[in-house]
């Protein structure tokens, strides 16, 4: 059952698309990561999933609901941590904590108790007083003490610290393995979203790149290193999975996004016969980067 | 309903100091009108300058209540995709919900609450305090429909303050526009009560519009949807302003009757009607009629009239107007009131004066009259001119207004009393004994006593009851017209009207506070052509409050088969 879907979902502001057609499932129980660069279309696709947005085509549905009709029952089950939220900076972290309780019927306090001593939160200090990190992790804890099916987070990493960013994902880390519970994270810090998620999408200028879990998307990336022994090397007619390819002396590099070792090595032995090929498994931050230089170059080249 | 209160429970939380400055703001406005009742003044002058720091504390309230209402809003923003109660299990109907019962909390229930005692001491009874509460909530609601769109199409409170003085300035620049536009005949149009009813149908279009609005942006958040019904409702008013066509206000719904037992008694009968040509210029006309049936104790006032004139030929003119009633020479209604003996006419003193006025040549002074109405018509030459060739049928319609005037309290004249009826109360707070030497008087000078009173007057003075014109009157013309006061000297059987001074006015929570200097002087016979005062006369004297209530309005209608018009007597000033 996936938890989030969406059909084809746009959003134009004026001439703009912030996303286009974009399909997206997500499986209940997933730690789903939504990676793209900043403007990417990432915050304004939660924004349409919150029922923040209303689509300007498309569909998105949410817990089974149409996002646009998310209410009281469905939003008692979704935590939502945003750097942009605006949260009530008069209140001190107990007074958020208990205006929010009553709120949610799932509330657990023993759950609350807990995240307050491991995130250190001073609960009597005002909001408006906390840092940064302090202030999201509040949200975060006033997001996770009823334990919401789904709990999603728009860039919750941005300005934190390292130490914090470690408190951070390790709550998060924390509570999803001891449910089942569903995390969508949007960030543009692959390192962090690495450790925490089982299926990622890259999302480029308003369209999905790809959406597929992190072993298969692992499995099909390769960096690939060929040492030529001589002769001529065919640079021209490569294949489209090819990707930033580049040759310094002897040797050629590129990244293989549809790796498969027979197939990739057969295509490499036709444009470069004698050479010697060495396929290295990359991180996700490596894969992330690939893609983004190759949409940069083809952007380049469809402007020019 | 939990969790609505709970919301409600934290916005007010959030917001008691601004609350306890609105609670501070209005007890403070009741304790300065307070302090003008029963505090030790001081003056007139002191009483100004406390009424007008009440006033500076009303435009506090009001501008705070404004800011209340935007701090409310902003508490939980409409717009944006960046409030934090959106993404919470809180739905657009239930916060809704809670900010109207905070709303109806601060704007409804505080301001009552704070201000029953003040009504109470006060003396309101339970219609007036009804009424005073109605009266207070739809001046609370007047600033909250005012806020309320704007709170909740802003996220913050500059950008609230700045659409206030868009819309501020748009309003004058409509409203200038709109009042100087010419209209079909190329001249500025002002009919009163077409303007009243364009301007409250315009009002009514944009409270409607603005809460459309409000709860349109409450349940989706569709600002530019929230901002085009806005829009919608504000080119509305302004249309209805600059083009509604149908007069809907009172004025248009004319005269109602309230006929009582003494109108079928009452008669009216024509008089006189004399004409004065005016070169290049309508003939002025002045039609007297005499009102008979008049029950003692009471007193006519005119309303509007019409009258109508046709010839034989079928010509016809017609001309209306408010029906005026010549200065009544005795004050018998009052008299009556005060159980005194009817003013007789000083014969003496008319034939001095008739023998004043022959000796410069002058027509004989007309006879003194209760009763008499007249009205003065303009009406084209060549009509005049006709009318006195051939005399017309003239049709009288006029209405008439039966005032009665009742004794309602009486003292001695002693600083510390009170002349109190239900909740207008009257206490005298200073006394004193005048005597001037008058040498230029015509008619005999010496010396002339009189005796001033001060008074703190209070009374209900509510909009929406018929003391509507009064407090309007309170404010405009600085005295209330249905109130009058007499120095009585029950041992020689006569009285004298109080002379007004100029007043401070003040109105505090529909109560309004008066500071009213009184003047009254001694009486005076008219013996061997001089006025001589009565001497003595302020001893064993008490303070009467009289007070002139309506109790019937009629009309009347009188047929007269051949109008007769003669030429007006050469004109004089009185000697």
């Amino acid at each position: 059952m996936n938890i989030i879907e969406t059909q084809n979902l746009t959003r134009r502001f004026g001439r703009n698309e912030a996303v286009h057609g974009l399909e997206l499932a997500v499986p209940a129980g997933s730690v789903f990561a939504l990676l793209g660069p900043n403007g990417a279309g990432k915050t304004t696709t939660i924004k349409l999933l919150m029922n923040l947005l209303r689509p300007t085509a498309g569909e998105a549905r949410v817990l089974g609901v149409d996002a646009r009709r998310l209410g009281e029952r469905e939003f008692a089950q979704i935590g939502y941590v945003s750097e942009n939220q605006q949260l009530p900076l008069w209140m001190t972290v107990r007074q958020l904590l208990d205006y929010c309780r009553p709120f949610y019927p799932t509330w657990d306090r023993a759950l609350e108790k807990t995240l307050l001593a491991q995130f250190a939160l001073p609960e009597e200090r005002e909001l408006k007083h906390l840092s940064r990190g302090m202030l999201m992790k509040a949200a975060l804890l006033s997001s996770l003490a009823y334990r919401p099916k789904l709990l999603v987070l728009d860039e919750p990493f941005s300005g934190l610290d390292a130490l914090v960013r470690e408190e951070f994902v390790r709550g998060v880390l924390e509570v999803s393995a001891s449910g089942d519970w569903t995390v969508f994270v949007s960030s543009h810090d692959i390192d962090e979203v690495e450790r925490l998620c089982d299926r990622v999408a890259l999302l480029d200028r308003g369209r999905l790149q790809f959406s597929e879990t992190t072993e298969a998307l692992q499995a099909r990336f390769r960096r690939v290193e060929v040492t030529l022994q001589g002769g001529e090397a065919k640079l021209d007619a490569l294949p489209v999975s090819w990707l930033g390819v580049e040759r310094a002396g002897g040797l050629v590099r590129f990244v293989e996004s549809h790796y498969e070792r027979t197939a990739t090595e057969q295509a490499c032995r036709e444009r470069f016969p004698e050479a010697a090929v060495v396929a290295q498994p990359m991180s996700l931050r490596e894969i992330f980067l690939a893609l983004a230089r190759a949409s940069r170059v083809n952007g380049s080249e469809a402007a020019a | 309903m939990n969790l609505t209160w709970h919301i409600v429970r934290k916005d007010l939380g959030r917001l008691r100091l601004p609350l306890a400055l609105w609670i501070a703001l209005i007890a403070a406005k009741l304790g300065l009108g307070a302090v003008l009742l029963w505090g030790g003044i001081g003056g007139i002058e002191r009483f100004g300058h406390i009424a007008a720091a009440g006033n500076w504390l009303i435009a506090g309230e009001v501008l705070t209540g404004y800011a209340l209402v935007a701090a409310l809003m902003h508490d939980d923003v409409l717009t944006g995709t960046t409030a934090f109660w959106t993404t919470r299990p809180i739905s657009g109907g239930r916060m809704l919900t809670a900010k109207l019962i905070e709303l109806a909390i601060i704007f409804g229930i505080v301001p009552l609450a704070v201000t029953l005692p003040w009504w109470l001491v006060c003396g309101y009874g339970g219609r007036e305090l009804l009424l005073a509460a109605g009266e207070t909530l739809f001046w609370q609601m007047l600033v909250v429909v005012s806020a309320l769109p704007l709170a909740a199409l802003t996220d913050g409170f500059s950008r609230y303050l700045m659409w206030t003085f868009v819309v501020i300035m748009a309003t004058v620049v409509a409203a200038l526009i709109i009042s100087t536009t010419p209209g079909p005949s190329g001249r500025v149009q002002l009919d009163g009560g077409l303007l009243a009813t364009r301007g409250w149908l315009a009002g009514l279009l944009f409270v409607i519009g603005g809460a459309v609005a409000t709860v349109q942006q409450f349940r989706t958040r569709r600002i530019l949807r929230s901002f085009t019904i806005v829009g919608t409702g504000v080119a509305a008013a302004v249309l209805v302003l600059a083009a509604w066509p149908w007069n809907l206000s009172r004025n248009s719904v004319g005269w109602t009757d309230h006929p009582g037992s003494h109108a079928a008694e009452i008669s009216v009968a024509f008089r006189e009607a004399r004409s004065t040509d005016v070169p290049k210029h309508d003939t002025e006309l002045d039609v007297g009629l005499k009102l008979d049936g008049v029950p003692a104790g009471f007193w006519l006032q005119g309303e509007y009239a019409t009258h109508r004139w046709n010839w034989p030929s079928g010509l016809t003119l017609e001309r209306s107007g408010w029906l005026g009633f010549h200065d009544y020479v005795d004050r018998g209604a009052e008299w009556v009131a005060l159980g005194l003996p009817s003013e007789k006419a000083n014969l003496e003193y008319q034939a001095y004066v008739a023998a004043l006025w022959a000796r410069r040549g002058l027509p004989q002074p007309p006879t003194p009259e209760p009763n008499l109405a007249g009205v003065l018509l303009k009406v084209p030459a060549s009509f005049a001119a006709r009318m006195r060739q051939e005399r017309p049928a003239y049709l009288f319609r006029g209405h008439f207004q039966l005032y009665q005037s009742k004794l309602v309290d009486e003292r001695p004249p002693l600083v510390g009393e009170r002349l109190d009826t239900g909740a207008e109360r009257t206490r005298i707070v200073d006394v004193g004994q005048f005597t001037r030497v008058n040498r230029v008087s015509r008619f005999g000078g010496g010396t002339e006593h009189s005796m001033g009173i001060a008074l703190v007057e209070h009374a209900p003075a509510l909009w929406w009851d018929g003391h509507a014109f009064n407090s309007v009157g309170t404010w405009l013309n600085y005295q209330r017209s249905d109130t009058e006061y007499f120095l009585v000297n029950r041992t020689r059987g006569n009285a004298s009207a109080a002379e007004w001074s100029w007043p401070a006015v003040a109105r505090f929570g529909t109560v309004a506070i008066a500071w009213r200097g009184l003047n009254f002087s001694a009486p005076s016979d008219w013996r061997d052509g001089k006025w001589i005062e009565q001497p003595g006369w302020f001893e064993g004297v008490t303070l009467a409050k009289v007070v002139n209530r309506e109790e019937e309005r009629f009309t009347k209608e009188l047929r007269v088969e051949r109008f007769e018009v003669r030429p007006a007597a050469k004109t004089g000033g009185a000697p």
